[in-house]
């Protein structure tokens, strides 16, 4: 028993002298749990408090799309925009905007909605009176939802059908109102030509709101009993009850016009884990700094006529190519395995092969640079893999690899561009799915080249500091 | 002035103090290595010899004095000496994933040997210390004696004029150890410049033409094995000299 104690008690010493190891060990976690909940909390708030943002044009300007946007934005679940730097968005710019991925939802009314809406409402009417079934629209007006290529398939859908369910809604008080005049004209139509059977001029019935069979026979029933017993009937129109929006709504990716990239839950994810896994470049890197420098061979190498810089350079160069085998395995996954084996969309490379190989070589860079800046400040080992670790996990939530970016609060998606994860994948994101060309992701890149230089520098000069 | 004519590594009052630290590790030492010796650096436990090593090798930079290797002021072209010395490390500085033939390859690469030179060199080095049936095993599954070995010839590759060994013989057998003692005798005789530092006083007594005993951050006598037994009366070998220089008192 006293060996054990002995044990334990040894055990326990080692433990808490190991203060960066501990503080590893508990505040870690504290903080990944902390990033995790405040990412996550907005994704459940989406449905009780936070808003949606909708990119909102309306060509139309009259009752229809101003009826739809405060449906919207009566629901409480979205936040309506109409208006950038004071200056009233054009179809064009929506449909730019969603493309870059700035906003992930937006809506364009067409600009005849009312005139179209009223017209199929009345066919609609007439369509139901005469039994034809439902009139075709002939108009090749629509209203388009037009949502971010990156956007994951089940928030499209649940956004999407929202807003179409509010389009109908607005819709069915447009269709009904159109009915309750209808219903008027055709039911004072025909009491009319019954009361002038009987001799008299003016027996209008009003048929406030939307009164029905039983209200209109009720009031017919009434005026008439004052002068013939005779009972009218009045042939009441149907109402035209129909599933169908009055406008027809297209739902479009916003995507280059040439892009023939089709969003999927594989050229989502294929991208944002493949540059997950190259940040776990930093245990390997880390480790053999930490080894060289604990086991003495920094010191044998300092007095040799070689420079640090060569050294790292080495280092940087063979671990690039190890990122890059790591990109083309992981590339190989989504072309052959996921499709082949599992039945999913292939992966498209796009169209721009010179973009991709930068943003991987940069991405790689940054990878290199954070294993380097880990190495430099890590004492052993096993700091180096478990705050290494930890940290890739952190910066990959910050990136938006388990949540996407739009679903986080608003002030974490200001922190999150500070991950070089983030950059990452929204680099590969542009390439793989808004088949951007070097242009639209050289800002990432040369985020992801700085902070690689930025690493490089901080961790020369903390080795040649300490030294 | 004969002597600082004949040195290659001439110290003047260095002194060094660490961060952070209460006293000086270094207090104003003065030390010259003479051309081609095989001189002991000997001294208790925190005397200040590593400290001194590594200033000498390039690897600290020290405070106030002056520290001249081969002419080179090592304040201003420190650069300028590697190349020239071979540092022998107490720890085993080697790449415990490689193989002993891979290392040497790589210190000697990054030397600057290269080709054919490089292949020769390697070769010599497993010649030299009978590392060749070991020269492709890895540094982790090799004796305590072949990384010992792997580790001295490492920082020998490139043929140094001036050798700093810190306690190279540590834990290694008699074989192993009379084998390093007659290269580096062959090593001294070929003119190159030894600075030996070890706990053992026998080895410094039959090695080292000259010794200098530290402690505390000060030299405390400088001369010849012989010298310093014949200065000390009473003293019959080079340990009873440290002894009675140094005290009884246990260091940190």
């Amino acid at each position: 028993m006293k060996k054990l104690f002995a044990e334990m008690r040894k055990e326990f010493l080692v433990l808490i002298r190991d203060i960066p190891g501990l503080t590893i060990l508990f505040l870690m976690p504290m903080f990944l749990i902390l990033v995790v909940t405040l990412t996550q909390e907005n994704a459940f708030k989406k449905v009780n408090e936070s808003k949606i943002t909708i990119l909102w044009n309306d060509n139309d300007t009259s009752l229809y799309g101003e009826t739809i946007e405060k449906g919207l934005v009566e629901s409480g679940f979205f936040e309506v925009i109409k208006v950038i730097n004071n200056k009233k968005i054009s179809d064009s710019e929506v449909h730019e905007k969603i493309s870059k991925g700035e906003f992930q939802i937006g809506v364009i009314i067409p600009a005849n909605a009312a005139e179209i809406s009223k017209k199929r409402a009345e066919d609609l009417i007439k369509s139901s009176e005469k039994k034809n079934g439902i009139a075709k629209i002939n108009d090749n007006s629509e209203i388009k939802i037009l949502v971010d290529p990156t956007v994951r398939d089940s928030y499209k859908n649940s956004v999407v059908s929202s807003i179409k369910r509010l389009i109908q809604a607005a819709e069915f008080k447009i269709l009904i109102d159109r009915f309750i005049q209808v219903m008027n004209l055709e039911v004072n139509n025909q009491f009319d030509k019954k009361m002038k059977s009987f001799g008299e001029k003016d027996f209008s019935v009003d048929l406030k709101g939307f009164a029905y069979k039983d209200e209109v026979n009720k009031q017919i029933a009434k005026k008439m009993k004052a002068f013939s017993d005779e009972k009218v009937v009045i042939k009441i129109p149907e109402f035209p009850w129909n599933d169908k929006n009055l406008i027809k709504i297209k739902e479009e990716i916003a995507q280059k016009a040439e892009s023939v990239i089709k969003p999927s839950i594989v050229q989502n994810n294929v991208p944002a884990f493949t540059l997950f896994a190259m940040f776990f470049i930093v245990i390997p890197l880390s480790g053999s700094l930490i080894s060289e420098r604990n086991e003495g061979v920094y010191n044998r190498l300092r007095t040799l006529p070689v420079s640090y810089f060569t050294l790292v350079f080495g280092k940087v160069v063979v671990y690039t190519f190890v990122c890059i085998i790591q990109f083309v395995l992981m590339l190989c996954v989504g072309l052959f395995i996921l499709p082949i084996f599992f039945g999913f969309p292939a992966l498209e490379l796009g169209s721009n092969y010179f973009a991709l190989i930068l943003a991987t070589v940069a991405s790689a860079l940054a990878a290199i640079g954070f294993g380097l800046l880990v190495g430099t400040f890590s004492k052993t080992h096993n700091q180096g893999a478990m705050f290494g670790s930890v940290m890739v996990v952190i910066l990959g939530i910050m990136g938006g690899i388990f949540l996407p970016i739009y679903l986080m609060p608003e002030s974490f998606r200001h922190i999150s561009m500070l991950s070089p994860v983030r950059w990452g994948i929204d680099s590969f994101l542009n390439i793989f799915v808004r088949a951007a060309d070097v242009k639209v992701v050289l800002p990432d890149i040369l985020r992801l080249v700085g902070f690689f230089i930025l690493a490089l520098f901080v961790s020369m000069i903390t080795f040649l500091k300490r030294n | 002035m004969l002597e600082q004519s004949q040195s290659i590594i001439l110290v003047k009052d260095l002194r060094k103090k660490y961060k952070g630290a209460e006293e000086e590790a270094l207090k104003g030492i003065d030390l010259v290595v003479r051309r081609g010796e095989l001189f002991g650096l000997i001294g208790p436990n925190s005397a200040g010899k590593t400290t001194l090593i590594s200033i000498l090798c390039g690897l600290l930079k020290y405070d106030e004095g002056m520290v001249e290797i081969d002419g080179i002021n090592m304040k201003f072209d420190y650069k300028k000496i590697k190349g020239k010395i071979g540092l022998i490390p107490q720890e085993i500085a080697l790449h415990s994933s490689l193989t002993v033939k891979e290392n040497l390859n790589y210190f000697g690469s990054l030397q600057g040997i290269t080709g054919k030179d490089l292949e020769n060199r390697v070769e010599d080095c497993l010649t030299i210390l009978q590392l060749h049936q070991h020269s492709n095993k890895k540094i982790s599954k090799c004796s305590g004696g072949i990384k010992r070995r792997t580790n001295l010839m490492a920082g020998l590759i490139h043929n140094p004029s001036i050798v700093f060994l810190d306690e190279p013989t540590l834990g290694v057998d008699v074989q192993s150890r009379n084998l390093i003692f007659e290269y580096l005798q062959d090593l001294n005789k070929l003119g190159v410049t030894i600075v030996y530092t070890t706990h053992y006083m026998r080895e410094v007594e039959s090695l080292c033409s000259r010794v200098a005993i530290i402690d505390d951050g000060h030299r405390i006598v400088e001369g010849t094995p012989k010298e310093l037994i014949d200065a000390n009366i009473g003293c019959f070998d080079l340990t009873q000299v440290f002894i009675k220089l140094t005290g009884k008192e246990i260091r940190d």
